[in-house]
């Protein structure tokens, strides 16, 4: 009876706390600053501004922006600082445009 | 002649039945499930309404041509308008694929598509000057068909299925934005020219950008 009420009281709380949570991080974007620390085609893993890494999916839809030009994956280097603007799916970051430059600070 | 005429009116009585329970099979688990714009049209409704909406434009739009050259200051023109006032249901590159866009019923279409750029010119002028009924399409300007903002933007429409990466940041620039959001693209602009960001990461944004 004990375990029942503490599955049924588990679940509602999940239900007020989890769900609001994941529908707001796939309402709009996810915005990333921070600098490039690996790169691969398949992903890009960046040290944000306030020194966490976050690994972010590249795809073929994923669109590249170098100093306000459009770019491609290939200008994208390791030690470019990035702006990437990305949602959440099925579990990872997805970019959705990867903004860089070269400059440093 | 009254058993014709009792016959008859038998076939009508089971036709009226046969009628009324059909409707009732189709309309109460819609009632009881409910209408939502987030709903695809069926075939029919789609069909319905390409049909109603081409019937609503007077015939003498469908051979009007474009009285303006799409030269590149027009299109430039159009681009910037586009931006400013379509862009935020169409997106800039007329895919509809916009916050907006997604919720409205029916969906915007992909204006780079067939079904849009076989309209004629006078059509697509029309229906951006009288809107669409019963969409979310409303009519721009004042009625006339001389407005050359709306041929400008006609212009633009056929431009949609060459439009490059280019041509779309630039438009991203023109769109309307609310003060936090140029805040934070200044802050962005700020980080990418080697300034610092105080802000924790990530950043969760909840409208706006999807245009």
């Amino acid at each position: 009876m004990m375990k029942r009420r503490t599955l049924v009281l588990a679940l509602a709380v999940l239900l007020l706390t989890g769900i609001p949570l994941i529908a707001h991080a796939h309402e709009g974007m996810i915005h990333i600053l921070g600098v490039v620390t690996a790169l691969t085609d398949k992903s890009v893993t960046v040290e944000t501004t306030d020194k966490k890494s976050v690994n972010v999916v590249l795809d073929a839809t994923t669109t590249y922006e170098k100093d306000k030009k459009a770019a491609a994956w290939s200008d994208l280097k390791v030690g470019d600082r990035v702006v990437i603007h990305s949602m959440k799916m099925n579990g990872a970051l997805q970019a959705h445009t990867v903004d860089f430059s070269d400059t440093t600070p | 002649m009254s058993r014709i005429l009792g016959r008859i009116l038998t076939y009508f009585f089971v036709a009226v039945v046969l009628f009324l329970i059909g409707g009732a099979a189709i309309f109460i688990p819609v009632i009881h499930r409910g209408f939502s714009a987030r709903d695809k049209p069926s075939m029919i409704e789609a069909s319905l309404a390409t049909s109603m909406r081409d019937m609503a434009i007077p015939s003498r739009y469908k051979t009007m041509t474009n009285p303006i050259a799409a030269t590149p200051d027009v299109l430039s023109e159009a681009k910037a308008h586009w931006a400013d006032h379509c862009a935020v249901c169409h997106a800039n590159n007329g895919t509809g694929d916009t916050m907006f866009g997604k919720g409205l019923y029916p969906r915007p279409p992909d204006m780079r598509l067939r079904d849009t750029q076989q309209m004629s010119d006078g059509q697509l002028y029309y229906t951006i000057k009288n809107g669409v009924r019963l969409s979310g399409m409303p009519a721009f300007g004042e009625p006339g068909d001389n407005d050359l903002a709306t041929w400008q933007l006609v212009s633009f429409i056929r431009h949609l299925p060459s439009l490059t990466q280019d041509e779309e940041l630039k438009m991203e620039r023109l769109n309307p934005k609310t003060p936090e959001e140029i805040e934070e693209e200044q802050e962005e602009d700020n980080f990418l020219n080697g300034g610092s960001s105080s802000q924790p990461q990530p950043q969760y944004h909840s409208k706006g950008e999807d245009r």
